[in-house]
């Protein structure tokens, strides 16, 4: 970004890019009955809007939790900043955030987060896989497994879509043994997906005139061989002309001038912009990542300049969302791969903090302007409530109806959805 | 047995099961002489509990065959000859054809690929290499143990072996991915989860297992040669394979352990012996015994996780699914739907040399190959045998529970007691790590001495050389002086070297006595090093002789577990077999209730139509006695009026005598007052006179009166009556009514129940027809493989003909074709070079495709999805289209140059296809094209893409 960091490790050089089945969350959904699916009609609107979505900022470099959700004012850590009140009466969060601290009514903060993971992109994979990684083993992102879980089978639109500043419309190597179908969609910069415009030379026309001669064929097919796998096959090519149809989901230009106006005409206004077009759509899972918050030098002045970017266009579209009720069913999580040392250092920077830092969470299956967990009055221990990113996984899954002690069915094995050994934070959940 | 009893004992082999299961199941006598298909055959048809399903048609074989042996669509003129040819013997014969083709090699070379490396991203053996070796030992039919044997023991340094050096390299010899992925691909065992515990969900997946694989890898290391650029492995003499479970804290140690096998023995070197070359920053680390090599023992016969690891995968390869399936999930609660089969092959690609061809080639030849994927026509003779075969598997199932029961328990037993045998060496194997520590931490002085003493030496040698040239140069000085004896600088300068000669002698002296004395010291280090040594090597024999309880206790736990594993085996799949019956049981029940609520349906209908007449004709005796009563009604009411008439003339008449009648009685009063009077007398007569018609006037309307009062009680009590009839009548068309309702309620119960014993029967009946695929008696659909599909476009759309007429024409170049006509050999190594290079051209194509078609690096590669993102890439992206474009002879072009639309639609269907067009699809065709009949072209290009796009094609049938 703008600032020159002491931290130099080769991720800062690009952000880390890392079906009615909302009901079945986990239960594999092609295998067995989840067939005559394919063969209804669309799912109706209602049951449209009612599909849980989430919605995950990913605050790249390491957001200060002191300059952010869990301010210390007036103590040495503290920094120069104050607290401010919010919506909820006795929350406080960082005077840097005051249209945030205008929707904290929506949303919950846990302060007691002890990662023990100091490195960027270890501590980024554990936040968004749950888990650790170890070499020999390789998990899903968040995003898949979101997808695969609470996707509709007949959805015609990716389930798994990454908003980044230059994001191609290409298809990334993220979903692990749960497949590609799961893997992200990077977007946002301005290219829509992949070969979602018709070639010149072929008319609207002909294009329904071959389609209708291929389901003619696939209609003779499918009367002599019906599997999830025709099935499967034959629906892909449905979903592609739906997808051409409502291809304008992913152009953000298609918004009103005024909407940007709102937003904020900056990168990360229009992603937020884009990321409440997605959701209005029904997209499973969206995640933005804005970058930088790695503030070895300059802590001060990198977080009034960053958050002052982040914080209306996330507070207007926290508020929209709650107007629209897409926040009924929409979980939002504000989340980094570690937060930032108590301690400020000379440089007026603070370092990498795993042992004490915070995550943002609201909107659906999760309290409403409740504070999970504590830290010691100079943030540099968790006092109550010690959680991790295994906890934090079990959460966000939770909250959108994802029962986590359940496995997915991968080519006849059970592999389970999240790390057994954790649970959800239970009182977070609504 | 349960799984804790299973999971809290514990080790391997599951190597006896084919055998003992072999025998158990007695299945068939085959002959030995018979070729292996036949077996197979014989094998599948007795074992099985489906009826077999037809063998393909002759235009599904041929599509088939080439897709599994040479990777591609058959080309329509290689369609149009097979479906032409007369030979009985014609399948047989391609067969042998395409195994001779010089596309096979290059097609199994890429399923090879896929399944070795799992298209994992290059690292440091580009794919253009070791594509090209898995091609040349495909074209030379390498046995599969040579293979692996060349997988396991390159290390990367000879170029002429270094693409075998792949497997491990491009993984960065990470020793668990090396482990999980050796595991996986060659003995066909995930063991991934059993990493940090005896495996939560696999009862015989230990951790032990886990750790005999990784002590073969966990000292291979990636070396970086700088001056060559490239990466070599390298093995290190140290690193064990220590583990500790994180559920029971059980810790262990294995040395190399092959799944299913004993620990392997190893030499033990002194410390000082140990390496061929030792490692430094600069030096690729060779000991003198490799644990990676020792994987190689696996190749050589015996390892029953090796053996049918292949045969098994190229099963699934062929038929779509694994004789055990997943294919790396080799364990009892997984057994082989045909363990028998499985044996069969395993047996047969061992004593043939583990040749990868000749299996194939018996496979392909089988009828459970050539199957249709239309279930069995017939089903019902097969179910009515059915429940006989549970009793008997019932019988054997608790037989072989009880061994289990006992074999595990003595497993168990076992267990605790090796790891009581752990506690006797555990002090002194302390004692020989210390001593090696302490040994170790005597090798640095010794290597710095070695390195003060180097560095001297090298400072003498350079001083020696100053030395010579000093005293050449003060031998020319001095003869220079002796020249010029009256130059002072000359004589100056001679001086000067003589000195220089002198002090730099002195100087080397001292260097030189310094070497001396650090020859001294490095020796004295040597010697102290050498002590080190010697007290570690005592220590390990300390340590060696402390390990022998365990050494003897733990083949015998291995036995135990061998005899656990093959018991729980044999348990397994006789499971397996019993719920495969029990499937077609519940398929013939279901079928029975279906038949019994279709019987029951018409008895409930004519029930229902009875019903329906008693309530018709009730229906009309309430109309009747309805009629009645409105009838009687109108009688009693007119009756009413004719009475109330008669009642008014009563009344009336009696009014008009009453005043009569009055004065009759007055007068009457009058004359008893006045008696005798005449006048009164008078009028009394004139009044009686009067009176009389009056009187009789009022008898008559009182008789006219009780004759329509009994009139009107007549009727009112036929009403009465009519209403009694009415209401009983009601009474029973109500009854009648509610009957008609229950009737008609068990007529739409019938029907419901029937809909639900068909949704069961189907249920039944789709779970039967998988257990069926599953048992190979019907084929299943087999999604392209992304390398498959591209070349199967290619070939339907003709782009790929011009591929090859240019990849000869580039060959040409160097082997004229007239050159190689006459010697058969070096023809066939010519048409080799020619699909080669077809290959290497396509493969950015072929990327294009595996980019969307295939799995994610490092994942198993024989999943199917299918994404809008393959969709829209076949609608819409550059490839597909350019291939669907009229260009040189590609099927567009030839399609247009057709007039006969029948014409078109054969060779669409050929090419495409390869079959021939039904007459409704020639006349689809034909519609089509008469719809554009002004754009014919882009019609065409329309009906090609749709072809391409559709489900027929990305399937192998």
């Amino acid at each position: 970004m703008h600032a020159s960091y002491a931290c130099r490790s080769a991720e800062h050089g690009m952000a880390r890019r890392q079906f009615l089945g909302t009901l079945a969350a986990g239960t594999g959904a092609l295998a067995g009955g989840g067939m005559d699916l394919f063969t209804r009609p669309g799912i109706t609107a209602e049951l449209q809007k009612q599909q849980k979505r989430m919605l995950v900022f990913n605050m790249h470099g390491g957001l200060s939790q002191l300059e952010s959700w869990d301010p210390k004012p007036a103590t040495p850590t503290g920094g120069p900043f104050r607290a401010i009140p919010t919506a909820v009466p006795g929350m406080h969060i960082c005077e840097l955030l005051p249209e945030t601290a205008k929707q904290m009514q929506h949303l919950s903060i846990v302060r007691s987060i002890n990662t023990a993971e100091d490195d960027h992109g270890k501590g980024a994979y554990m936040m968004l896989h749950g888990r650790r990684q170890t070499p020999a083993s390789d998990f899903p992102v968040l995003g898949a497994v979101t997808a695969k879980a609470i996707s509709p089978i007949t959805a015609a639109l990716p389930g798994h879509i990454i908003v980044t500043p230059g994001g191609g419309g290409g298809r990334s190597n993220d979903a692990s043994y749960l497949g590609p179908k799961y893997a992200s969609l990077s977007l946002g910069g301005g290219k829509p997906p992949q070969n979602t415009s018709r070639p010149e030379d072929l008319t609207e026309a002909m294009d329904a005139s071959r389609n209708a001669f291929r389901k003619q064929l696939d209609q003779q097919f499918l009367s002599r061989r019906r599997t999830a796998l025709t099935e499967a096959y034959t629906f892909s090519y449905e979903q592609a002309q739906q997808l051409l149809a409502q291809r304008d989901v992913f152009d953000v230009s298609k918004e009103p001038e005024k909407e940007f106006e709102r937003y904020g005409k900056h990168d990360f206004g229009r992603q937020c912009l884009l990321a409440r077009r997605l959701i209005e759509n029904g997209i499973s899972f969206v995640q933005v990542t804005h970058s930088n918050y790695d503030t070895h030098n300059e802590n001060f002045n990198f977080h009034i300049e960053q958050l002052g970017e982040f914080d209306t266009p996330f507070a207007t579209l926290v508020s929209d969302l709650a107007e629209r009720g897409l926040l009924e069913h929409t979980l939002i999580v504000v989340l980094s791969e570690f937060g930032r040392t108590p301690n400020i250092n000379p440089y007026y920077g603070r370092d990498h903090w795993s042992r004490a830092w915070s995550v943002l969470m609201g909107g659906t299956g999760v309290q409403k302007g409740a504070i999970i967990g504590k830290t010691n009055d100079k943030g540099t221990e968790v006092t109550d409530r010690q959680v991790d990113h295994g906890h934090l996984f079990h959460t966000y899954l939770s909250a959108v109806g994802v029962n986590t002690a359940d496995s997915f069915q991968i080519d006849g094995r059970d592999v389970p959805i999240a790390d057994p050994a954790y649970q959800p934070i239970h009182e977070l959940l609504a | 047995m349960n799984r804790s009893q299973l999971s809290a004992i514990s080790p391997t082999c599951w190597g006896l099961l084919p055998a003992v299961l072999a025998c158990l199941l007695t299945a068939g006598t085959a002959s030995a002489q018979e070729p292996l298909h036949q077996r197979i055959d014989t094998v599948l048809e007795q074992s099985l509990t489906g009826p077999a399903t037809t063998l393909a048609s002759e235009t599904e074989f041929v599509r088939r065959i080439t897709l599994d042996l040479v990777g591609t669509l058959p080309t329509p003129d290689e369609t149009k000859a097979f479906l032409a040819d007369a030979d009985p013997d014609k399948r047989s014969k391609l067969i042998e054809r395409l195994l001779a083709d010089p596309r096979f090699p290059l097609h199994w070379a890429e399923v090879f690929d896929v399944l070795l490396m799992e298209r994992r991203p290059d690292q440091y053996v580009p794919h253009a290499d070791w594509i090209k070796y898995l091609q040349a030992s495909f074209q030379q039919n390498k046995p599969w143990n040579a293979l692996a044997r060349e997988l396991f023991l390159a290390d990367g340094t000879d170029p002429a072996t270094r693409p075998a050096a792949k497997f491990f390299l491009d993984r960065n010899a990470e020793p668990h991915i090396l482990t999980r992925d050796v595991g996986r691909i060659f003995f066909g065992v995930d063991l991934q989860c059993a990493q940090c515990h005896d495996h939560p969900l696999v009862d015989h997946y230990l951790q032990s297992d886990y750790y005999g694989l990784h002590a073969f890898v966990n000292r291979t290391v990636l070396f970086h040669d700088e001056p060559a650029k490239l990466r070599h492995l390298g093995e290190k003499a140290e690193g064990e394979a220590d583990y500790q479970s994180v559920f029971t804290k059980d810790a262990s140690r294995s040395r190399p352990r092959l799944i299913g096998g004993l620990e392997l023995e190893e030499p033990h070197f002194a410390l000082d012996d140990e390496y061929i070359a030792a490692p430094t920053d600069k030096v690729r680390p060779v000991p003198k015994f490799s644990r990676r090599t020792l994987l190689a023992k696996a190749t050589e016969g015996g390892n029953a996780a090796f053996d049918r690891n292949i045969p098994n995968r190229l099963w699934a390869n062929l038929l779509g699914r694994g004789l055990v399936h997943p294919v790396d999930w080799h364990h009892p609660g997984n057994p082989a739907t045909s363990p028998e089969t499985l044996d069969l092959l395993t047996q047969e690609f061992v004593t043939s040399g583990y040749n990868i061809k000749a299996l194939i080639q018996q496979i392909v030849l089988s009828q459970a190959y050539q199957r249709s994927i239309d279930p069995p026509a017939d089903i019902t003779a097969k179910l009515a045998i059915v429940p006989a075969q549970l009793p008997p598997l019932d019988q054997k199932i608790q037989e072989l529970e009880a061994t289990v029961t006992t074999a595990s328990d003595e497993q168990t037993k076992l267990y605790q007691e090796m790891m009581e045998a752990r506690k006797i060496f555990a002090e002194p194997e302390q004692a020989y790590q210390k001593a090696v520590q302490a040994a170790l931490a005597l090798k640095k002085p010794w290597t710095d001495a070695q390195a003060a003493l180097a560095k001297t030496q090298g400072d003498v040698t350079a001083k020696q050389a100053v030395i010579a040239a000093l005293t050449e140069a003060a031998a020319k000085a001095a003869e220079a002086a002796k020249l010029l004896p009256n130059d002072a600088e000359v004589t100056q300068a001679s001086t000067t070297f003589a000195n220089k000669v002198t002090s730099t002698t002195t100087e080397l002296a001292a260097l030189q006595q310094t070497a001396t004395d650090q020859t001294a010291a490095v020796e004295a280090a040597r010697v102290k090093w050498q002590e080190g040594v010697t007290a570690a090597e005592g220590a390990y024999q300390t340590y060696m002789a402390a390990t022998a309880t365990w050494e003897t206790i733990k083949p015998k736990w291995h036995a135990a577990r061998v005899t656990t594993l093959a018991a729980a085996s044999q348990v397994e799949a006789l499971r397996s077999q019993r719920d495969r019956w029990q499937k077609s049981i519940e398929l013939a029940q279901s079928m029975d209730q279906l038949a019994a609520a279709q019987a029951a349906l018409p008895v409930a209908q004519s029930a229902m139509t009875q019903a329906q007449q008693a309530m018709t004709e009730q229906q009309s005796v309430v109309t009747a006695a309805t009629n009645t009563v409105n009838t009687t009604t109108q009688e009693v009411q007119t009756a009413q009026q004719q009475l109330e008439t008669a009642k008014t003339e009563l009344t009336n008449r009696t009014v008009v005598a009453k005043p009569v009648s009055d004065a009759m009685a007055d007068l009457e009063l009058a004359l008893q007052k006045l008696a005798g009077d005449a006048e009164l007398t008078d009028v009394q007569a004139k009044l009686k006179a009067r009176f009389e018609p009056l009187a009789s006037a009022i008898k008559e309307a009182e008789g006219v009166t009780t004759t329509r009062t009994a009139e009107h009680q007549a009727a009112t009590s036929k009403l009465q009556a009519a209403e009694q009839t009415l209401a009983a009548a009601t009474v029973e068309l109500t009854a009648r009514q509610q009957m008609l309702a229950e009737k008609t309620t068990a007529v739409q119960q019938s029907q419901d129940q029937i809909t639900t014993t068909e949704t069961g029967m189907r249920t039944a009946q789709d779970q039967v027809m998988k257990t069926w695929e599953r048992e190979f008696v019907s084929r299943v659909e087999k999604p392209l493989s992304p390398e498959q599909l591209t070349y199967s476009m290619a070939v339907a759309s003709g782009m790929l003909a011009a591929q090859i007429a240019a990849a000869d024409a580039e060959i040409e170049k160097t082997v004229p074709k007239a050159s190689v006509a006459e010697d058969a050999t070096k023809l066939a190594a010519r048409e080799f070079q020619v699909h080669q290079l077809v290959r290497e051209r396509m493969r950015g194509h072929v990327n294009a495709f595996i980019n969307l078609y295939g799995s994610g690096a490092g994942q198993p590669q024989d999943q199917f999805f299918a994404t809008v993102d393959q969709a829209l890439f076949v609608a819409n992206g550059g490839t597909v289209r350019s291939w669907v474009n009229p260009a040189g002879n590609n099927l567009a072009t030839r399609l247009n140059a057709l007039t006969e639309p029948a014409a078109v639609a054969e060779e669409l269907y050929v090419s495409v296809f390869a079959r021939s067009a039904r007459p409704e699809e020639v006349a689809h065709v034909t519609d089509y094209l008469a719809a554009r009949a002004n754009e014919r072209p882009q019609a065409i290009q329309e009906l090609v893409w749709a072809m391409l796009s559709s489900a027929e094609f990305r399937f192998n049938l």
